[in-house]
């Protein structure tokens, strides 16, 4: 069985933002929305030990093993994949946000009329791939998934920060990395159970895989 | 540096929900008690035909209202019709919201069914020129019979059905994990027992200013009022010093709420204390004027709003990472950088 999961290696991410590009670009998310990515980068300052440390924080949909959102859906709009994505059909949802509400992550966000409009104008008619208003929120790129490719933000990322892979591989790097019982993911006390691992730095025996 | 990553922590206020579903959890709650309370008081309590015609049509009203504001919060109102359709139980059994429009729908049909009867031999209905013949047609005579034989039934089926949608306005809120002022036991509670207090605020304002008729039923609201007030007050201060010092995000609503001066002197001032001490004196020596009852009415259906209002208003979310708010990704209240 296949079980999806990212590590993301906070030591190598540089803050260039091309994960946010690739990703608005594959998945045609309203960019002109700074509140509305798939993905983001935060620029964080912090004094840490008497000095000050600047770091840079990628966050996604965490593709949780319990997620809050998909209980609490009404409609059946959103579901989690056997394999572990947890996705959208926007031709379902009804957009009542509850989901967005529920996702202690703020992975999920609103995609309105004026912005399947505006999509329409910008990404091309023929090209759309969403016409429908929704709430949006990452899959992991499953489309690209179903082609056996990675997901954008994975390839695109010229510092290898993001590592993705199968879990339930053990020869897989993800795989070697959360084995390794250094990798820590986000909110863990609510028991969402995140399918995102965060580590600081890769062990050396791995960083060369 | 250690091994483990530096989680920076941002806490946010939720902006995503606002004034469409705070009026829609106000309406549903208001709506759902009055249909409760006026059907019950009039199956076991003598209540007065005109009370619980006006009780149970304002509370359709008040129910109808709130779920059409809800339609415009939607991002395509076209697809509700998944949730309206009874068989969603089945399909989506895990969302309160599923139960909540199925107890709304229901609630409000059996509360018209249990009053079809008391329409059905109004005379001032038969008055209206060109409708005393629609009442002799033979099926409105026929329906009207059978809901006054199964009026137990139906009362009761509205009575449960209605308190669901009280409780239901509670739970979708505890269902939210990461917000400590919505996940807890309290808050059905809490929205149930306000429900019922705007309810039977509302009964007394009709009681007292367009029926002017306050009898002893009048009395038993404003006495069960005075202690539905008395049962939010513990609950409150439960929530506010059990529950919410817990966690980063509870200690932020907190500080939140307690320095909002809407919150304490609009809410717990006014909304809660002063309408009690009016129906504590009301209860042990009777007003000469209806004045102090209305104004207690009128400060309970406000103080009823607020709680919604700043319930959601002030639901914080408490993000692992930095600048959480920057991009306007949620509103921004209150941003404190902890290095954890």
């Amino acid at each position: 069985m296949t079980h999806y999961a990212m590590v993301i290696n906070i030591d190598t991410c540089v803050g260039c933002n091309a994960c946010m590009a690739a990703c608005s670009q594959e998945n045609q998310t309203p960019v002109w929305d700074p509140s509305k990515f798939r993905t983001y980068v935060h620029d964080e300052e912090f004094q840490k030990d008497g000095r000050w440390v600047r770091q840079f924080f990628p966050r996604l949909c965490n593709q949780c093993d319990n997620p809050p959102c998909v209980t609490v859906c009404p409609t059946g709009a959103t579901w989690k994949e056997p394999s572990g994505p947890v996705r959208i059909d926007p031709d379902i949802c009804m957009g009542c946000e509850a989901c967005a509400n529920a996702c202690p992550y703020d992975a999920r966000y609103p995609i309105t009329r004026e912005d399947v409009a505006k999509a329409r104008e910008y990404y091309g008619a023929e090209f759309l791939r969403r016409p429908a208003a929704a709430e949006d929120k990452c899959d992991f790129c499953w489309d690209r998934l179903q082609r056996g490719l990675e997901p954008a933000c994975v390839e695109t990322c010229v510092t290898h920060a993001r590592i993705f892979g199968d879990l339930d591989d053990p020869n897989s790097l993800v795989s070697k990395i959360v084995a390794t019982g250094k990798t820590q993911t986000l909110l863990p006390e609510l028991g969402t159970g995140p399918n995102v691992f965060y580590i600081n730095k890769l062990p050396e025996g791995l960083a060369n895989e | 540096m250690n091994d483990s990553v530096h989680l920076v922590v941002t806490t946010a206020t939720q902006d995503r929900w606002a004034a469409l579903v705070i009026w829609y959890l106000f309406l549903g709650g208001l709506g759902a008690g009055l249909t409760a309370i006026s059907v019950l008081s009039h199956r076991y309590f003598k209540a007065s035909t005109a009370l619980t015609l006006w009780g149970v049509f304002a509370g359709e009203a008040a129910m109808a209202i709130g779920s059409i504001l809800l339609l415009f919060h939607l991002l395509d109102p076209l697809h509700v019709w998944r949730v309206l359709v009874p068989w969603n139980i089945f399909l989506n059994p895990t969302a309160w919201i599923t139960w909540g429009t199925q107890f709304l729908i229901w609630a409000m049909v059996f509360a018209i069914l249990y009053v079809w009867p008391l329409l059905y031999r109004a005379e001032a209905l038969r008055r209206i020129p060109g409708l005393n013949w629609w009442f002799e047609i033979g099926i409105v005579r026929w329906s009207a019979e059978i809901c006054e034989r199964f009026a137990t039934l139906l009362a009761w089926l509205t009575v449960i059905l209605s308190l669901a949608v009280a409780v239901y306005t509670g739970l979708l809120l505890r269902s939210f994990p990461a917000v400590s002022l919505w996940h807890n036991p309290i808050v059905p509670a809490l929205f149930t027992v306000s429900a019922l207090s705007t309810a039977l605020a509302f009964l007394l304002l009709v009681q007292y200013a367009v029926l002017r008729d306050h009898g002893p039923l009048a009395h038993a609201y404003e006495r069960s009022d005075m202690v539905l007030i008395a049962i939010e007050m513990g609950l409150i201060a439960w929530l506010l010093y059990g529950f919410l010092p817990a966690t980063g995000s509870g200690r932020a609503s907190y500080e939140l709420l307690m320095g909002n001066m809407g919150w304490i002197v609009g809410f717990l001032i006014f909304g809660l204390a002063v309408p009690f001490l009016i129906e504590l004196v009301g209860s042990l020596r009777s007003w000469h004027s209806p004045v102090p009852v209305l104004a207690a009415a009128v400060l309970v259906l406000i103080g009823g709003f607020l709680l919604r209002h700043y319930f959601l208003q002030y639901g914080v979310y408490d993000f692992p990472w930095g600048n959480a708010s920057h991009l306007g990704i949620l509103g921004s209240d209150v941003v404190q950088h902890v290095i954890r």
